[in-house]
C-alpha cells in the first residue's frame, strides 16, 4: 500500500529528557496501525510530533510524499490530519450541537466570518446528519461538559469526523473505559475507519482492543523504534514479552 | 559610568521590588497586581516609623526590615483570606482579585495618609556622595546595591541550598507531582507568598527616601516589575536579577541622554524580547502547546 | 413553542419598549447635568461592550482596552480641532483605533496567557507615556475645545439632542457587536475560550483569530472614545493610564460576562456608583476595590444572573423546581459558565 505519513529520523528532547530518538515510522493509506509500548516510550510526543505540536530537534515528517516538518499544526489539520486526545478536549460550555457547529465551520474555512449570522444556522443543520452517524442526536441539546466519559470521546470523534481527515491520531481511545463502553468505542473505530477509508495510528494500552484492530504494530520503547509487524509475528517475539514484563494485558 | 552605577543601583532596587513577583508568578502562578501595592503599604509603613525624618543609621535598618515584616504580614493575610479561596476559578478571577486588592490597598493608603506627597529623607550617613577617580555615587546607592546583592545571594541559596528551597522548586515545577510527594502546597505557598511580599515591602521602604511618596506610585512600580518579568522570564531570580540591572541601566543613561525617552526604558526590552524571545531572557520554552 | 419561551420573549419585548420609551422622554425630564452623566453612561456601555468581545468571549483579559479608547479620543479630537464634521471625526476614531488594536495583537502575538496580559497592560502605558509627552497631543492636559456644533445640519447646541445622537451611536455600535456575536466568528470565539488547543486542531489559525477578536474590540472602543471626546469636550492623558482598561473589565464582571447586555448592565451600575461613591469621598478606590473582590466572590456570572439566581431561592423556599437554565440552539444561553474548560 502507498505510505501516507513517513517520520524519518524524528528526534526531539524536553529538557534533557529524550522523548524520542531517531523514530522511523510508515503509515500506509487505509491502514490501521497501532503504536505500543510502556509508559514513557514515547508515544504521545510522537504523535503531538506528526500533529505539529512543536518543532522537531531532527528528522522530517512526511505527508503523502511531502515534507511537512515545518508546517504549522493547524495547517496540518486542513491538509488531513486529524487528532483525537487521550483526554477528550472539546468544548465543555458549549452544547453537542454547537462543539460540531464548531468544527464544520472551522472545516468550512469560515472562522473569520464575522457579518452574518445566517452561517452558524446552515452548519447547524449540517451538524445534524454527522451527530445522527454518531448516535449522539438524542444528546443534542446536552452540554458537553456534562456528558459521560464515553459521550465524550464520541462527541470528539465526530467533531473530528467533520474536518474530513484522511489520518487519523487516536491517543487511548478507550483509556480509563469500563468494558463495555471499550468494546462500543472499538466498534466505532473499526466502523468509521472502514467507512471512510481513514488512515489511522492508534496507540492503546488494552492489549485486546490492539490485536484485535490493528494490522500492523510498532513498538515503542524509551524514545526509539523496537520493531514495525504483523500483530502475530510482534506478538511472538521474546524481545517485546521483555518489554512489557510486568505488565499484562487487561 | 557614573550613570551605569546609578544604573546599577535603580536596577537593584527594582530586582528588590520585582523578585517578589517572579516567585509569586513561578511558584504559585498568579500575576500579583497587589504586588505593586504592597510595595506602597511598605514604603509608607517605613515613613511612618520614621516619622517623615531622618533616623540614625541602625535605627534605619531596623525600622526598614520591620516594615517589610508589617507588610508581609498584611499580605499574607490578604492571600490566605482574599486569594485563596479563589485558586480554583479561571485564571482571570484570580487575576481580578489581585487587582481588586491593589485597589484596596492605594484607596486604604490615600485614605490613611491622603494624596498629598509625602517625602522620607534618607539617614544622615547615607546621604552625599562618595567620589573617586571622576566618578560620582550617591552613599544611598551603594547601600541599595548592597541590599540587592545581598538578597539575590540569600534567595538563591534559599532555593538550590535549603530543603525548604527544593519543595519551592518541585512546586513550581509540577504542583500536583509535588503534592504527590507529601509536600504541603498550602505551606510552601504561604511562605513563599510571605518572602516575596516582605521583599516587596522592603523594596518599598528602602526606595522611600528616593521617591516622592504618592498613593499613585503602586500603579508605577507594577509596571516595572511586570517588564522585569517578561523581560527576564517567568519565575526565574537570576533573570529577574539581569531584567532588572539591564532596565536600571537603560533608564538611567536615558535619564541622562534623552530624558524625553525615559519610560521607554520599559517598553523597548519588552518589545525587543516579545519578538525575539517570548519565553525571557532565561524562561524556558514551555511543554504546552503554543496556541495563541 | 413551551411556555417559558413565550414569556421570555414578551419580558424582552416589554423591557425594550420601556428603554425606548425612557430614550425618548428622557430630554423632557432630566437637566443638562443629568443628560451630560447620561451620556457618559452610553460611552461606559459601548467602552464595556467592545472589550466583551475580548475577555467576556475569548476570555483573554487583555488591560489594553485603555489604549484603544484613548487612541480614538485622541483621534476625534485632533479631527475636530482642525474643523473636521463629527460623523468623519467619530469615523477617523474608529479606524484609528481599529489599527492601534492591530498593532497591539501583532505585538501580542507570540505572548500567551499571563505575558499577554501584562503586555496589554504595556502597551496602553506607552501610548500614555507618547501622550504627555507629545505637543501635538497636548501633553499633560490634553485637548480641549471642540463642541458639537452641528450633525446633518442640525444644531447639536441643545443637550437633548446631543442625548439622542449618541443613543444612536451607541444603538448602532451594539447591533454590530450583536451581529459579530451571532456570527460565525463570535461562535468560534467561544471555542476558543473553553479550549484553544482544540480549536488549532481544528485548523483554526487562532493567533490570527485573536488579532482580528483585538480589530473589532478595538474599533468599537474607539467609536467610544470618539464620543467622550464630544461629549466632554477635552481629552486627557488619563484615559490611556493602564488603570482605565480595567474598568470596562469591572463592568463586565458586575454584570455578568456570559450575555450580550451583561457589560451594558454593568456599565450603567458601575457608572451610577461611580458618580455617588466619588462624590463622596476621595478614596473611592478603596470602595471600588472591595466591590470588585465581591462581584468575584459572591457575583461571579454577574448581576444579568440575579433573576434567575432570584427566582431560584425563591422556588426552593416555596418547594417548587426552579426553572432550568435556558435550553434552545442559542450557544449564547447555554454558555452559563465563565469558561470551565481545560486551561493551557
Amino acid at each position: 500500500m502507498s505510505t501516507v505519513v513517513e517520520l524519518k529520523s524524528v528526534s526531539k528532547s524536553f529538557g534533557g529528557n529524550k522523548a524520542l530518538d531517531g523514530v522511523d515510522l510508515r503509515l500506509g493509506q487505509g491502514e490501521m496501525h497501532a503504536v505500543i509500548g510502556p509508559n514513557g516510550a514515547g508515544k504521545s510526543t510522537l504523535f503531538a510530533a506528526i500533529a505539529g505540536e512543536f518543532p522537531l530537534d531532527g528528522g522530517a515528517v512526511y505527508l503523502d510524499g511531502r515534507d511537512i516538518t515545518g508546517v504549522a499544526a493547524h495547517r496540518r489539520v486542513r491538509l488531513g490530519i486529524g487528532r483525537v486526545f487521550q483526554v477528550a478536549r472539546l468544548f465543555p460550555s458549549l452544547s453537542v450541537v454547537d462543539n460540531l457547529t464548531a468544527a464544520l465551520v472551522a472545516k468550512q474555512g469560515r472562522a473569520f466570518a464575522f457579518w452574518s449570522a445566517g452561517t452558524v444556522r446552515r452548519t447547524r443543520r449540517e451538524a445534524q446528519a454527522l451527530l445522527d452517524e454518531l448516535r449522539l442526536g438524542p444528546l443534542r441539546q446536552h452540554v458537553a461538559g456534562q456528558l459521560s466519559q464515553g459521550d465524550r470521546k464520541r462527541l470528539e470523534i465526530a467533531m473530528v469526523l467533520a474536518l474530513q481527515p484522511r489520518v487519523l491520531l487516536l491517543d487511548e481511545p478507550t483509556a480509563g473505559m469500563s468494558p463495555e463502553e471499550t468494546e462500543e468505542t472499538v466498534n466505532l473505530i473499526g466502523q468509521v475507519w472502514s467507512a471512510r477509508k481513514l488512515s489511522v495510528l492508534i496507540t492503546e494500552h488494552d492489549m485486546n482492543v490492539v490485536f484485535n484492530l490493528a494490522q500492523t504494530i510498532t513498538v515503542m520503547v524509551r524514545g526509539t523504534v523496537l520493531c514495525t509487524g504483523e500483530p502475530d509475528a510482534v506478538r511472538s517475539r521474546p524481545d517485546v514479552a521483555e518489554v512489557y514484563l510486568g505488565e499484562g494485558s487487561k | 559610568m557614573t550613570t551605569a552605577l546609578t544604573g546599577l543601583a535603580a536596577g537593584f532596587l527594582i530586582f528588590l521590588v520585582s523578585s517578589g513577583l517572579t516567585l509569586v508568578l513561578g511558584v504559585l502562578r498568579v500575576v500579583n497586581f497587589a504586588h505593586g501595592g504592597l510595595f506602597l503599604v511598605g514604603a509608607y509603613i517605613a515613613y511612618e516609623l520614621q516619622g517623615g525624618r531622618a533616623q540614625p543609621v541602625p535605627l534605619f535598618i531596623l525600622l526598614v526590615i520591620l516594615a517589610g515584616f508589617l507588610t508581609a504580614v498584611i499580605g499574607v493575610l490578604a492571600e490566605r483570606l482574599m486569594l485563596r479561596r479563589l485558586y480554583g476559578h479561571a485564571e482571570e478571577t484570580v487575576l481580578l482579585a489581585t487587582y481588586a486588592l491593589l485597589l484596596m490597598l492605594q484607596g486604604g493608603v490615600q485614605m490613611l495618609w491622603g494624596s498629598q506627597q509625602r517625602t522620607q529623607p534618607r539617614p544622615e550617613l547615607f546621604t552625599g556622595a562618595l567620589e573617586a577617580g571622576g566618578v560620582v555615587l550617591p552613599r544611598y546607592d551603594i547601600v541599595l546595591i548592597v541590599t540587592g546583592v545581598a538578597v539575590f545571594g540569600l534567595l538563591q541559596w534559599m532555593i538550590y541550598g535549603t530543603g525548604f528551597g527544593r519543595q519551592v522548586l518541585a512546586v513550581a515545577e509540577d504542583r500536583y507531582m509535588a503534592s504527590l510527594l507529601g509536600i504541603r502546597i498550602s505551606r510552601v505557598y504561604t511562605i513563599t507568598f510571605g518572602i516575596a511580599v516582605f521583599l516587596a515591602g522592603l523594596g518599598g521602604a528602602l526606595a522611600a527616601p528616593t521617591l516622592s511618596m504618592t498613593p499613585g506610585i503602586a500603579s508605577t512600580f507594577i509596571l516595572y516589575s511586570f517588564a522585569v518579568v517578561i523581560v527576564g522570564g517567568f519565575g526565574s531570580i537570576s533573570g529577574s536579577l539581569i531584567a532588572s540591572l539591564l532596565l536600571g541601566v537603560l533608564a538611567s543613561y536615558l535619564g541622562t541622554y534623552a530624558p524625553a525617552l525615559a519610560d521607554f526604558a520599559l517598553y523597548l526590552p519588552m518589545l525587543l524580547i516579545l519578538v525575539l524571545r517570548p519565553q525571557g531572557l532565561r524562561g524556558s520554552r514551555s511543554r504546552e502547546v503554543a496556541v495563541a | 413553542m413551551n411556555r417559558g419561551d413565550t414569556s421570555r420573549r414578551w419580558v424582552r419585548r416589554t423591557i425594550g419598549a420601556a428603554i425606548l420609551i425612557f430614550v425618548v422622554l428622557l430630554p423632557q425630564f432630566a437637566t443638562a447635568g443629568q443628560l451630560f452623566f447620561a451620556d457618559t453612561v452610553l460611552v461606559a456601555i459601548m467602552f464595556a461592550t467592545s472589550t466583551n468581545l475580548l475577555f467576556g468571549q475569548a476570555g483573554i483579559p487583555s488591560f489594553g482596552q485603555a489604549g484603544f479608547f484613548g487612541a480614538g479620543a485622541y483621534a476625534a479630537a485632533l479631527a475636530a480641532d482642525r474643523g473636521a464634521p463629527v460623523l468623519l471625526s467619530l469615523l477617523l476614531g474608529t479606524v484609528v483605533a481599529a489599527l492601534v488594536g492591530l498593532l497591539a495583537s501583532l505585538i501580542a502575538w507570540r505572548t500567551t496567557g499571563l505575558a499577554f496580559s501584562m503586555i496589554t497592560l504595556a502597551f496602553a502605558q506607552s501610548l500614555y507615556s507618547i501622550a504627555i509627552r507629545a505637543d501635538f497631543l497636548g501633553g499633560y492636559n490634553g485637548l480641549a475645545g471642540f463642541p458639537m456644533d452641528t450633525i446633518l445640519g442640525i444644531d447639536m447646541s441643545d443637550p437633548g439632542y446631543v442625548w439622542y445622537f449618541s443613543a444612536i451611536v451607541c444603538a448602532i455600535v451594539l447591533a454590530g457587536y450583536w451581529v459579530i456575536s451571532r456570527s460565525a466568528l463570535g461562535h468560534m470565539l467561544r471555542a476558543v475560550k473553553d479550549d484553544p488547543v482544540r480549536t488549532l486542531f481544528l485548523g483554526v489559525n487562532v493567533r490570527a483569530y485573536r488579532a482580528l477578536a483585538f480589530v473589532l474590540a478595538a474599533a468599537g472602543a474607539g467609536t467610544a472614545g470618539a464620543l467622550s471626546a464630544y461629549i466632554n469636550q477635552v481629552v486627557t492623558p488619563d484615559v490611556l493610564y493602564w488603570t482605565s482598561s480595567a474598568t470596562p473589565i469591572m463592568m463586565i464582571l458586575l454584570g455578568g460576562m456570559g450575555s450580550f447586555f451583561g457589560p451594558a448592565i454593568g456599565a450603567v451600575v458601575f457608572a451610577g456608583l461611580d458618580h455617588y461613591l466619588s462624590a463622596w469621598t476621595n478614596s473611592y478606590i478603596f470602595y471600588v476595590g472591595v466591590l470588585l473582590y465581591a462581584v468575584l466572590v459572591f457575583l461571579p456570572k454577574g448581576l444579568v444572573w440575579l433573576p434567575e439566581a432570584v427566582s431560584g431561592w425563591l422556588g426552593r423556599f416555596t418547594g417548587r423546581r426552579s426553572q432550568s437554565p435556558p435550553g434552545g440552539d442559542d450557544a449564547e444561553r447555554v454558555l452559563a459558565a465563565t469558561g470551565q474548560g481545560e486551561r493551557i
